[in-house]
């Protein structure tokens, strides 16, 4: 692979590993013919990231591969940033390519013999020249498999007016809600809830209202409440703001996952690589609401186990056997997680604070549907309260799960292309190996919540669990 | 240390200087303030302030006497203490007359460097002494700028012999304070006989590049490696470390490289902890020497700007040699 970066450009280049860096430890990059994709995705795996540099962008870009393949490595973000980050205006050309068993470079008796290098050579002005060689790691890459099509809300909005609404709040906000009705959005910072301080009173909330009018588009068909984890928010703030373009978010309810997109519309006037800005994709996991229906493996049948068959990493599932979400490992400690019903706290990161404030009305007044805010069809039933303690699936631990689970190359997937159809009906968000979830109303007469559902047979796909998100889960596992 | 008590005395001083302005002595001395004490040596060209560390690095800061307002050594005193001193010390190799009307002394450095910025103010740090390696211009040094009001500090220096407090005076804007500091008795100092052996390879660089360079090594590298050679590229700086190999390579343009002088190829590695002190030196400079002899030690010399003058900080090195290398029995020998 080699790809020659203009020297105009570098900043761009910069701003988008920057902004993967912020998000997670390791950068993916994915060449292939057309493009080159930068892929990251955070330690917990509720943040997902992916620019895309179209051939065009580069002066010269080669993928060196033919059609089919693709080369995917990964490097740890901090050395790739750190390299970008100086003094990038004296640079006449940078050329990133990957060495494969070259010559050895020698230094003194130490030779770096051959080894796989990520070369990344900057050529300054009077032939000065500084090359960086850094190793990586050659591993397969994920996409998100959400598509924004099936995102019934959406806005977008310039991205400076989007970043003024989280800079003031609080360092210690951890998590943000997201509050979008026809008529108004309500932007507000959370702490997570502290064990040791249930009441949280302390800490310092920020709530602004903005005016849909602000927006450039603004589509939101029923009122919805997300709330997501502010720090990777921030970083696709801070990239949106950086790339100078709108940002445009699109989302369906709680639980489901915000997709964001940073792509600055294609300038036909300036020079030839500022027509294929890179464009940039988001996925971040929002907290699950508790009545809304979670995807439910207990419900497979025979016909559904066949993707999971699929799907699954070919060493470690026998084909032919369907994995059961009780033989999943973590299908235990999320039922007993399912079991434990902590105080109605409503600063608690394990409570939406839409359900929050629901279970203390509920609590305190029978009468629910008299809430101010409403959240759509499920929000105006009374709660009933023993959903309350066990319907918590936490679906901030849901990572977007790939199209082909690691392990697959892409002559097996195009193979099981056509078996997997039943991907294709289900909903977004809902993982391949389960059934399309039943309606709301279909659901609700069923008594209690399956907590330990969660697609736990995927889970043994992706590296490993995600660790829990605040100190009071990790106790559980 | 006896309890002898110079007196400021015209007659009797065997050496005392006075400086209108303290801020180039000071950002100078910040320079190779890494190590708690300096062997100081004063003689009527000026002053040489030296640090030594771990045997294979010497740094030297050196303070021509134009650059003090007043400058009175008296060099017959000196002899004459030297004299008296020489009885219980082992002569050394190489004394020559001119070595022994020169007054050393050991100082502790940071606290005469506290000394000298007692008036600098709460923020500690002069506004000059910048840490930041890139991007810092050398004009740090306004010795002479009746405008820069901070830091406007008269010093008048005294010593008096082996034996004698170090004395300060300072003044600044009529508040008057008197330091002393306890010297110390000199040991033998640490000799890397850099003059010795033949100079293989040199060049001046503009600090700017290497500034550049030094930001990029790796700290995570233990090595840096300097290689010189006559072919292209001409001077290339290496690290190898964690996360990979960075590189920087030099061409023999006029506009990097002012001048290129080199008989043979070599390459040589230093400890880049070492190399990394010499950061601040580097911050302040405009030019830099570079210089190896023919055994692998390094000598960088920086050009630093004071008072329409230059004046110059030397860092010596000597280079890292492993085991199998076998060379490393020759070297040793010559070294011993």
């Amino acid at each position: 692979m080699e790809a020659e970066v203009p020297a105009a450009s570098l900043k761009t280049f910069y701003r988008a590993l920057q902004c993967l860096g912020s998000i997670g430890e390791d950068i993916w990059i994915e060449a292939r013919t057309d493009h080159l994709e930068l892929i990251g995705k955070n330690a917990s795996q509720s943040a997902y990231a992916r620019i895309v540099f179209p051939a065009e962008f580069f002066d010269a870009y080669d993928s060196g591969e033919s059609d089919n393949a693709v080369f995917r490595c990964r490097v740890q973000a901090k050395q790739l940033v750190g390299i970008f980050r100086s003094r990038t205006q004296a640079v006449e050309q940078c050329v990133l390519s990957i060495e494969q068993a070259a010559e050895p470079v020698h230094i003194n008796s130490s030779a770096t013999q051959g080894e796989c290098r990520l070369v990344v050579r900057l050529a300054y002005k009077q032939r000065v020249c500084r090359t960086h060689r850094l190793f990586y790691e050659a591993c397969e890459t994920f996409h998100s498999t959400y598509d924004r099509r099936d995102c019934k809300g959406r806005w977008r909005v310039a991205a400076a007016h989007a970043a003024s609404w989280v800079a003031h709040f609080a360092r210690g906000s951890e998590e943000m809600t997201l509050q979008m009705t026809s008529s108004v959005v309500r932007v507000r910072s959370w702490t997570a809830g502290n064990v040791a301080q249930p009441d949280a009173t302390r800490a310092l909330h920020t709530e602004l209202s903005v005016d849909p009018a602000d927006f450039d588009m603004y589509h939101v068909p029923h009122p919805v409440e997300l709330a997501l984890a502010l720090r990777e928010f921030r970083a696709v703030l801070r990239y949106a703001e950086r790339m100078a373009a709108p940002l445009s978010a699109f989302f369906d309810r709680p639980g489901w996952p915000l997709l964001l997109e940073v792509a600055a519309p294609p300038n036909p006037d300036a020079r030839d690589h500022r027509q294929a800005p890179p464009t940039a994709e988001f996925v971040l996991a929002t907290v699950a609401d508790e009545t809304t229906p979670a995807p439910s493996s207990n419900n497979a049948t025979p016909a559904s186990r066949a993707p999971t068959q699929i799907l699954a990493v070919p060493d470690s599932i026998e084909p032919g056997s369907a994995p059961s979400p009780d033989a999943s490992p973590y299908a235990h400690s999320r039922s007993s997680f399912a079991q434990w019903s902590p105080d109605n706290r409503s600063d608690s990161l394990l409570a939406t604070p839409a359900s929050a404030r629901r279970a203390n009305t509920a609590t305190a007044d029978s009468i629910a549907g008299s809430l101010p805010n409403s959240l759509g069809g499920p929000a105006s039933q009374p709660v009933p309260e023993s959903r309350v303690p066990t319907a918590r699936a936490y679906r901030l631990l849901d990572m977007p799960r790939p199209y082909a689970p690691p392990g697959l190359t892409d002559t097996q997937l195009s193979d099981e292309h056509a078996a997997a159809d039943e991907l294709r009906n289900a909903p977004p968000g809902m993982v391949q190996t389960t059934l399309p979830f039943p309606t709301t109303a279909a659901q609700r007469p069923q008594g209690d919540m399956p907590v330990a559902n969660a697609d736990y047979s995927s889970d043994e796909e992706l590296d490993a669990t995600p660790p829990p998100p605040s100190k009071r889960m990790r106790a559980l596992f | 240390m006896t309890a002898v008590q110079g007196t400021l005395e015209p007659e009797h001083i065997l050496f005392r200087a006075k400086l209108a302005n303290v801020r180039p002595l000071v950002n100078m001395l910040k320079t190779i303030s890494f190590r708690p004490r300096a062997r100081c040596s004063i003689n009527s060209d000026g002053l040489v302030f030296t640090v030594e560390e771990a045997q294979c690095l010497v740094a030297q800061v050196f303070f021509r006497s134009e650059l003090f307002t007043t400058f009175s050594y008296d060099e017959q005193l000196a002899k004459h203490l030297n004299n008296q001193e020489q009885v219980g010390f082992e002569t050394n190799d190489s004394q020559d007359d001119e070595a022994s009307d020169m007054t050393q002394i050991v100082l502790p450095l940071d606290n005469l460097i506290e000394c000298l910025t007692l008036f600098y103010g709460p923020s500690g740090t002069s506004s000059g002494n910048s840490q930041s390696g890139s991007h810092t211009t050398s004009s740090l040094l306004n010795a002479g700028n009746p405008g820069d009001l901070r830091g406007a500090t008269t010093a008048v220096i005294g010593f008096n012999g082996l034996g004698a407090d170090f004395e300060l005076m300072l003044e600044e804007r009529g508040t008057i304070s008197m330091c002393r500091l306890a010297t110390f008795m000199p040991e033998p100092p640490v000799d890397l006989k850099f003059s010795h052996v033949p100079i293989t390879q040199q060049l001046i660089i503009r600090s700017e590049w290497l500034r550049d360079a030094f930001n990029e090594l790796d700290p995570t590298s233990e090595a840096v490696s300097i290689s010189i050679a006559r072919t292209e590229p001409h001077f290339r700086i290496s690290t190898i470390g964690d996360s990979g190999s960075t590189d920087m390579t030099y061409s023999n343009s006029e506009r990097i490289l002012d001048s290129f002088f080199c008989n043979e190829d070599q390459e040589n590695q230093y400890k880049l902890s070492l190399i990394l002190k010499s950061k601040q030196a580097l911050a302040m400079s405009d030019k830099t020497k570079i210089r190896i002899n023919q055994r692998g030690f390094l000598s960088f010399q920086f050009m630093v700007p004071t008072a329409a003058d230059m004046s110059f900080v030397n860092f010596i090195y000597a280079p890292l040699i492993s085991a199998d290398e076998p060379a490393a029995a020759d070297a040793a020998a010559a070294r011993a």
